[in-house]
Formats: C-alpha cells, sequence, structure tokens
C-alpha cells in the first residue's frame, strides 16, 4: 500500500524534475549555469494559472488531445516497474497494453491536430504517425526478446529478470536490444537526432507543431505528458540493465534513479553534440533500430 | 424448441421484404419490414444465445429426397455466427428506412426482399450440417448479395464492381463444389459433422485445404484473392456495404473453421500458411487503405487488414491444433472469433456513418469534405468511437481481440515453432498504420473546416439512421468491459474445433480480464476528472486565430488533405500499392495553374485478373468458328450428336462375335 503510494507520487512529481536535470547539464556542458532545477515545475504551475485560449473554429476534440495523452501517459507508468518498487498493475501481455496507450495518446494528440484546420498541425501530425509506423516494430521485437529470455510475458519480469535469466553468450544481444531501445527512445521523446526540442522553426519540428495551438492549462498538460513519457520509456532501459537478483530493494532504487540519470545525462549529451539529421534520413536511422532489436530477437531464438 | 425458434426466425425475416410489396413508395413499408425483420431477430437470438452457452448441438432433418435427406441444426459455433447475422439484419433495416427510403427509390421493394433473403441464406448457411444445405445458402446469399450491391442500377461502376463480385464468388463457388465432392468420394458422406472426419495427414487432405482457401478465401477476401472487395464495398449502398464487410465476409471465415473442425491430424504447414496469408493481407490491406480518397474503399481495405488479423488467430489456432498445445489453440481461436465479431460491430458502425455523411453531403471524396463534426455532431462522436476500436486502442473492443492475438503469438515462443512469433512486429506496424489511416479519415472528414462548397447543406443524420450507429457505438465500449462473459462459449467451440484437444479450465480462465477492465476503468475515469477540472475555464474560453505564420488571409485550402497526409507512408509502399502520384510543373515567375494527382489502384484486379480474363477470351474465340448464326450448320450439329447417341446404343460385342464368328 505504501509502496503503490510512494510509486504514484513518483511518477507524478519526478518527470518535471528530469526534464530540469537535462537542461542544467546541458547548460552546464556549454558553460552556463542555466536555468533552476524546478523550472520546468515553475512553468507548468504559471501555465495552469492562465485562461485557456481556443482556435476559431476548433472543438471539443481539441481539448480531448492532451486530456487522453496525459490519462493514458499516466497509466502507462503504472505498468512499469520502478527500481525496487513493482508496477501497480501487471499481467502476463501488459507490455501490448503498455504500447497501445501510448497508441491512444498519439491518436488523440493527431486527431487535436488535425482538429485547428492548419496547415502546420497537419504537417506535425502527419509526421508524427510516419515515424510511430517505424518505432513500433522496433518497441516490440526488443520485448519480444526480453520475453524469450525470461520466459515470462510481463513487463515486470520481462525488464527485472533478464539480467540474471540470460547466459554471457547472450550479452551481445541484449546490448544490441538496449541501443535499439535507446534510438527509439530518442525518437519516440522527439529529441535529437530526430527533432530538435527548443526549435520552432515550422517547416522542421514534428512534435512541436502537432501541438503548436495549446496555450494555457492545455499546453501545461502537453509539457507535462512530453516530460512523463521520457521517464517511461527510460524506465524500459533503466529498469533492464539493472541486475535485480544481485541488490536489495533500496540499493535498486538507488540503482534504477542512478540509471535514469546517466541517460538523462546521454539525451543532454547527444542534444549538446550532434545536430538534428536531415528529414528524409530519419526513417533510415529508425529501421537501422529496428534491424538492431531484430538482430538481438534471431540471435536470441537461436 | 431452440430449433423451432430458429426455424421461426429464419422464415420471418425472408418474408420481411415482401411485406413491403403491400403498400410500395410509403414509409409504411419500410417501417413494416423493418419491424418484421427487428422480430425475426428476437427469434434469432432467443435461439442462438441459449445454444451459445450450453453444450448440446441439435440437429434436425432438413426435407431433400433427391439428396437421401439432409440436415441442418445448431451448435455452439454456428450459433456464435449466427448472432451478428440477426443483429446486422434489425439495425440494417432500421437504417436503411432514412438511407434507402421508398419514397425516394424505385427499387426500394427488391432491396428488402434481397435483404431479408440475404439475412435467412446467411442464417441457413451458418447452420447447415449438409453440403447441399450449406451450397443452397451459399448460392443464395451470393446472388441476393449481387442484387442488393447493384443498388442503383445507374450508375456504370456499380454495375461493374457487382459483376466482378458476381464473378469471383462464383470462381470461388466452384472450388467449393470441387471441395465438397473429393469430400463424398473420402469419406463418403456430405455431412458437415463429426461423422465425417478426414485424416488432414493424407495428400488429399492438402489439396483439399487448398480448395477450402481459395474458396472460402474468395469471400472472405484475404490478399491476393481480394480484387472484387474495394469496387464492390465503395459502389453498394452503405447499410450493404456495412452487411458485405460484418457477415458475408465472415462466412468464408466461418466455412475455414467448420472445415478444419472437421479434419484431424492437421499438419504444421496448414497453420503456418494461414498465419502468413494473415501476415500478408494485414500489412498490405491497411498499406492499400492509407493510398486511398474514397471512405468507402479506404474502409474496404481496411476489412482485408481486420480478415488478416482473424487469420492470424485461426493460424495460431490451427498450430495449436498440430503441435497440441491447448493454450495456442483457445489464444489463437478466442483471437480470431472475438475479432469476427468486434470487426463486425465497428465495422458497421463506420459504414453506417460512412453512409450517413455521404447522405449529407453527396459525396465520398474525402478531399472535398471537412468540418462535419459541426454540421453532424452525434455521427462524428459514433464515427470517433468507431475509429478508436477499430485502430485496436483501449478502452474498446478491438483491443481485447487484438490482445489474445497476440498472447497467443507470443506464447507460442515457448513452442519449437518461436519464429513465428516474427508476426508480432508485423501486427504491431499494422496496428500503427491502422491509427495513421484512421486518424486521417476522422480529421480530414469530420475535422477542420470545410474543403467545399458540398458541405454547406450537411445536415445531423436522422433519427433512424443515428439508432443503428449508437447501438454499436455502446456495443463497443460493452464488449470492451465484458468480454469476459462469452469465454465459455469460446471454449465450447474450441472443443468443436479440436475434439481431440482438451482446454482445461485453468487456461480459459488465464485471461486478464480484471487488470484490463481496472485500467479501462480508471482511464474513463481519470480522463473525466481532469475534463471536469477543466471545465470550468473552457466554458469561459476566448477564441483567437490559429497561427498562421503571420500570412494574412489563410483559407480552408491550406489545410492538409488526406493525400497530403498520407503521401510518405504511401511512398513507403509504393512497390506493392502500385499507387502513382503526378505532380505539375510550376514554373516562371508568373506559372499557371498546376494539379498534382495521385491515383490509387488496384493492382491484382488490373494487372492480374482482368488480362487473365482477357487471355481466356482470346483463347476461346476458336469458338466462334461454331457459331456463325447459319441454321443448317446447326442442323447438322444435332445429325451429328444423334449419330454419335445411336452409335454408344448399337452392341458391339454381339457384333463382334457375329464378324469373328462368320470368318
Amino acid at each position: 500500500m505504501i509502496g503503490a503510494i510512494i510509486h504514484v507520487i513518483v511518477i507524478v512529481t519526478v518527470p518535471p524534475l528530469l526534464l530540469g536535470l537535462i537542461n542544467k547539464f546541458e547548460a552546464s556542458l556549454v558553460g552556463r549555469r542555466g536555468p533552476v532545477l524546478l523550472q520546468p515545475w515553475h512553468d507548468l504551475v504559471k501555465l495552469l494559472r492562465k485562461e485557456v485560449v481556443l482556435g476559431k473554429g476548433t472543438t471539443w476534440i481539441f481539448i480531448a488531445g492532451p486530456v487522453a495523452s496525459i490519462a493514458s501517459m499516466w497509466l502507462a507508468a503504472c505498468l512499469l516497474p520502478l527500481g525496487g518498487m513493482p508496477p501497480l498493475i501487471s499481467f502476463e501481455g501488459d507490455f501490448i497494453l503498455f504500447a497501445y496507450l501510448l497508441g491512444l495518446g498519439r491518436f488523440f494528440t493527431v486527431v487535436a491536430a488535425l482538429d485547428t484546420g492548419s496547415s502546420f498541425e497537419g504537417m506535425g501530425a502527419a509526421r508524427d504517425v510516419r515515424f510511430s509506423c517505424l518505432a513500433e516494430p522496433g518497441i516490440f521485437l526488443g520485448l519480444l526478446s526480453l520475453a524469450k529470455v525470461t520466459g515470462s510475458l510481463s513487463l515486470a519480469r520481462m525488464l527485472g529478470d533478464t539480467l540474471g535469466a540470460m547466459t554471457f553468450a547472450l550479452a551481445p544481444s541484449v546490448v544490441m536490444i538496449v541501443l535499439g531501445h535507446f534510438i527509439i527512445m530518442l525518437a519516440e521523446n522527439f529529441r535529437i537526432p530526430f527533432d530538435d526540442p527548443k526549435t520552432h522553426l515550422e517547416l522542421t519540428m514534428i512534435h512541436e507543431v502537432a501541438v503548436l495551438d495549446h496555450s494555457g492549462p492545455l499546453l501545461a498538460l502537453v509539457q507535462y505528458t512530453q516530460s512523463l513519457r521520457l521517464l517511461v520509456t527510460a524506465s524500459l532501459i533503466a529498469q533492464l540493465v539493472l541486475p535485480a537478483q544481485l541488490l536489495g530493494a533500496a540499493l535498486l532504487n538507488a540503482g534504477f534513479a542512478a540509471m535514469i540519470l546517466i541517460l538523462a545525462g546521454c539525451v543532454g549529451l547527444i542534444e549538446s553534440i550532434l545536430a538534428r539529421i536531415k528529414m528524409a534520413r530519419l526513417p533510415h536511422v529508425l529501421t537501422a533500430a529496428i534491424l538492431l532489436c531484430g538482430s538481438g530477437f534471431i540471435l536470441i531464438m537461436r | 424448441m431452440t430449433l423451432t425458434l430458429l426455424v421461426t426466425a429464419l422464415g420471418l425475416s425472408a418474408l420481411s421484404g415482401f411485406v413491403g410489396l403491400f403498400a410500395p413508395r410509403t414509409r409504411l413499408s419500410d417501417i413494416l419490414s423493418a419491424i418484421l425483420m427487428v422480430t425475426a431477430a428476437c427469434f434469432g437470438f432467443g435461439a442462438a444465445l441459449p445454444a451459445l452457452f450450453t453444450e448440446t448441438a441439435l440437429v434436425t432433418a432438413f426435407p431433400w429426397p433427391q439428396a437421401g435427406g439432409t440436415s441442418f441444426g445448431i451448435d455452439a459455433l454456428s450459433a456464435f455466427f449466427l448472432l451478428p447475422v440477426f443483429v446486422m439484419g434489425a439495425l440494417g433495416s432500421i437504417y436503411s428506412c432514412a438511407y434507402w427510403p421508398a419514397s425516394k427509390h424505385r427499387n426500394a421493394p427488391r432491396m428488402r426482399i434481397c435483404w431479408g433473403l440475404l439475412i435467412s441464406s446467411l442464417g441457413l448457411l451458418v447452420c447447415a450440417r449438409h453440403a447441399f444445405v450449406f451450397l443452397l445458402g451459399w448460392e443464395a446469399m451470393v446472388l441476393t448479395a449481387f442484387f442488393l450491391i447493384v443498388g442503383d442500377d445507374n450508375s456504370q461502376q456499380g454495375r461493374r464492381g457487382s459483376l466482378v463480385y458476381l464473378v469471383a464468388s462464383h470462381c470461388g463457388t466452384l472450388a467449393l463444389f470441387a471441395f465438397f465432392i473429393l469430400r463424398m468420394n473420402f469419406t463418403g458422406s456430405f455431412d458437415l459433422s463429426e461423422a465425417s472426419m478426414l485424416d488432414g495427414s493424407l495428400p488429399i487432405a492438402g489439396i483439399m485445404f487448398g480448395l477450402v482457401l481459395m474458396g472460402f478465401g474468395i469471400k472472405a477476401g484475404f490478399m491476393p484473392l481480394h480484387f472484387w472487395l474495394p469496387e464492390a464495398h465503395a459502389y453498394a449502398p452503405s447499410h450493404v456495404s456495412a452487411m458485405l464487410s460484418a457477415l458475408v465476409l465472415k462466412m468464408g471465415i466461418y466455412g475455414i473453421v467448420r472445415a478444419i473442425s472437421i479434419t484431424t491430424h492437421i499438419p504444421q504447414t496448414w497453420g503456418l500458411v494461414v498465419l502468413a496469408l494473415g501476415a500478408a493481407s494485414s500489412l498490405l490491406g491497411v498499406a492499400f487503405a492509407i493510398a486511398q480518397h474514397d471512405i468507402k474503399k479506404l474502409l474496404a481495405y481496411h476489412s482485408i487488414e481486420n480478415i488478416g488479423i482473424i487469420l492470424l488467430g485461426l493460424g495460431m489456432a490451427m498450430l495449436g491444433r498440430s503441435l497440441n498445445n491447448p493454450l495456442l489453440l483457445f489464444l489463437g481461436l478466442a483471437g480470431c472469433l472475438f475479432h469476427v465479431w468486434n470487426h463486425f460491430v465497428f465495422k458497421s458502425l463506420l459504414f453506417f456513418g460512412a453512409g450517413a455523411v455521404l447522405h449529407a453531403t453527396g459525396t465520398r471524396e474525402m478531399d472535398r469534405l471537412g468540418g462535419l463534426v459541426k454540421a453532424m455532431p452525434l455521427t462524428a462522436l459514433f464515427f470517433l468511437v468507431g475509429a478508436v476500436a477499430i485502430c485496436g486502442l483501449p478502452p474498446l473492443n478491438g483491443f481485447i481481440s487484438e490482445l489474445f492475438v497476440f498472447l497467443a503469438m507470443a506464447s507460442s515462443l515457448k513452442t519449437p515453432l518461436g519464429l513465428v512469433a516474427l508476426a508480432i512486429p508485423v501486427l504491431a506496424m499494422t496496428g500503427a498504420l491502422a491509427l495513421a489511416c484512421f486518424s486521417k479519415v476522422f480529421g480530414v472528414v469530420f475535422l477542420g473546416s470545410p474543403r467545399s462548397r458540398l458541405v454547406d447543406k450537411a445536415h445531423e443524420a436522422s433519427p433512424s439512421m443515428l439508432v443503428p450507429m449508437a447501438a454499436m457505438a455502446l456495443l463497443c465500449v460493452f464488449l470492451g468491459f465484458f468480454t469476459s462473459l462469452f469465454v465459455p462459449a469460446i471454449a465450447r467451440i474450441a472443443a468443436i474445433f479440436a475434439t481431440d484437444i482438451d482446454v482445461p479450465q485453468s487456461i480459459t480462465q488465464s485471461f486478464p480480464f480484471v487488470p484490463l477492465q481496472l485500467v479501462f476503468a480508471l482511464l474513463l475515469v481519470l480522463c473525466c476528472v481532469i475534463g471536469i477540472g477543466l471545465l470550468a475555464k473552457t466554458l469561459r474560453a476566448r477564441r483567437s486565430m490559429v497561427w498562421d505564420c503571420g500570412y494574412e488571409v489563410p483559407n480552408a485550402r491550406m489545410q492538409y488533405t488526406a493525400a497530403s497526409f498520407a503521401r510518405s507512408i504511401v511512398n513507403m509502399f509504393r512497390f506493392f500499392t502500385g499507387s502513382q502520384e503526378s505532380v505539375g510543373k510550376i514554373e516562371g515567375h508568373f506559372p499557371l495553374p498546376a494539379e498534382a494527382h495521385d491515383k490509387a489502384s488496384e493492382p491484382v484486379l488490373d494487372r492480374l485478373v482482368l488480362p487473365g480474363f482477357r487471355i481466356l477470351e482470346k483463347a476461346s474465340t476458336f469458338v466462334k468458328r461454331f457459331q456463325k448464326g447459319v441454321t443448317q450448320n446447326y442442323i447438322l450439329y444435332i445429325l451429328i450428336g444423334l449419330l454419335c447417341l445411336f452409335a454408344t446404343l448399337v452392341p458391339y460385342d454381339q457384333l463382334w462375335k457375329l464378324l469373328a464368328g462368320s470368318q
């Protein structure tokens, strides 16, 4: 019971902190002091206090977009184990529910973008669904390999027991899957090299332009969902690389927090070093991620 | 008692159309036949529901003296397919009261008669226990559906679509005749029950399986036998398209399931073939769907995708039978059958919605619509429910059946055939493409601003069109939450499908319905809570311009169209879909108007089937030499025929003895 409450508190409060950490790290890499760690929370509170401004011609679907994405993202976060804390809801096959909950959020975001009747949002929506078509098979291939290794179909055991259940010969496959998942994580969160979260040049945005016309409380929901998505997709990798058998619960929590910080650092590092890849090449990068996960799967199946 | 109810239901539905002949061209005839059909549906429910939940199969004699007595009856599998038949019959006739009223359409009496006959022939076909009764129901279904598809005789495309449907269906029926006759030769009976089991490991059984796939496959519409589907669905009236997609396609699936259930020792290759067909149909079906501009053609190609998903489940069930694995069998069969029901529910909802749009605006072209949510709010809401359901998104019913199929494929990891799990990423990609497709349809048709003047006269659909849509939408939500009520029925059908494998209680209870219901309920509650939290501010919301990058005069033509939304995905699949894009040149400082065209064609029809038929036509022109219209030639042919017949009557052996004896 206490564990469940702590789980809920973590997934509600931590995501904007994570975003603040990434921003602080990127700033320190270039020698700036950067914004305060809690800046995203200050921004969210400020946005929530503003009035709602809707575009001319938009309907209730415009509001349903952010509402559905945050609800589905919170429920997806309830399905994940966080360090030593087991997931709130767990059953065989919950990784499929996880992927489809993310899809539900994406559907309503795209439909809300098309509601505005503006070509910018249409462009963002079209790009969003195009890249998700290539990201989905990769995630499923990676999770299937973990299912084969651990012999279980629930996320808690797939992510927790992999390091314990695998033999040394399977290590390269797991490394390939981790790499593939990392690339897909960057794609799903629209980070460099897929999209620059700081740009607002209309023709180069992907996700940012799909939510361009949201403002005030709706924008707060959208930004919060972004940060929660980062935490959720990073936990997939962080939980995977922790050796659950060797550590106790408290050490697992600490290790998980450390892994999330390391992943956030990697994201920040990549954002500071690399530039965004040409839009026409992005499907190739995603196909590379699919091939990485697929090769891992085939090696494990042997 | 059950059988009496069933016969009453079939009889009433057959007669429901004839009632309208007494008061043609009036609303009364529409309402009368709808009432009769609803009554028939109630009787049908009374017959099917008990059969679904009780153990026994009931069989009775169907009088056919020349065939030596045939039989028809109802068991759990028949009842499972019978329920959608009657639901569709009732809702479709209510829908057609407003969509195809007798006062506006000259051929409404014919449509109603054929609708009633179609429903009863579907019921007969599903309850048949003898090959002759089955084929009677099958042919009646094909012919009545043909007359329904033609609809309004005036459109040339409608005639072509219905003719392609008729020829394709009869090619399939030919394969079915061959299948039943071969079966009779090897098992000695025409029965479709356990009395005539066939061993699947014989080579002749492989040929029969091929015939089954061909015959039922043309009707089910999986790739590459799908070529008749898009045109027939697009040009038929919408309630007929709904019927085709929701029920007639499923009769192909029913046939395959029944044919497999009366075969023992199924080799693994059969299951793998069905799996491969399912994977190809689902991926290519949705790739074709995304390239379409016509709402109903898009929905038709989506039916192909969903048939692919059904086949994936069926393939896993067949593999479960071959590997003697009750978990695979149960999960695969549950996925297949629940998806049959779920597809019936949300596809008919979507076709009813598309029909409402067509009725209101007069066009099926997505790129001429837009902003319909303001004129037709309820239709848009129901269409949204259908779109979310068909993408397989929680908390609606599409997710449950897709989860069953996913779990079936994932459970194969523990068996020696683990590489079968490679179908899971294919299904995942299909799901993502379906999401792209339906967000495109809903967004372009209902949202944004109108792209042409056709939207000006749009009005909300009338209540008789809204009631079936609302019923289907409620059914989507109900099945999303309470599919667990029907799991015992699946267990019974598994016993019929695989008589030698016993599915224990532990497996049928193993599907995680309770956590899923919890998650779905939490989802709805969270959405409501956050929505209510925003409600106060939203009611006071200010309206302002949408961002236009500083351009002073944005207009509706600047919105993303369906073609532009789907363009990059269509480019990925251009090799398979054969769609062509031509973009006009814009050159110079004062360019002339240019046009961009995006054409989606049907490659199997245009490149394989029609050229094949043309070659057949050329090859058979030599027959023309015998048919020149000269009467003397025909008399000569009769004379030759008579001489040949006489020649067979000559007692050759006696003649030979006479000649040999005289030597």
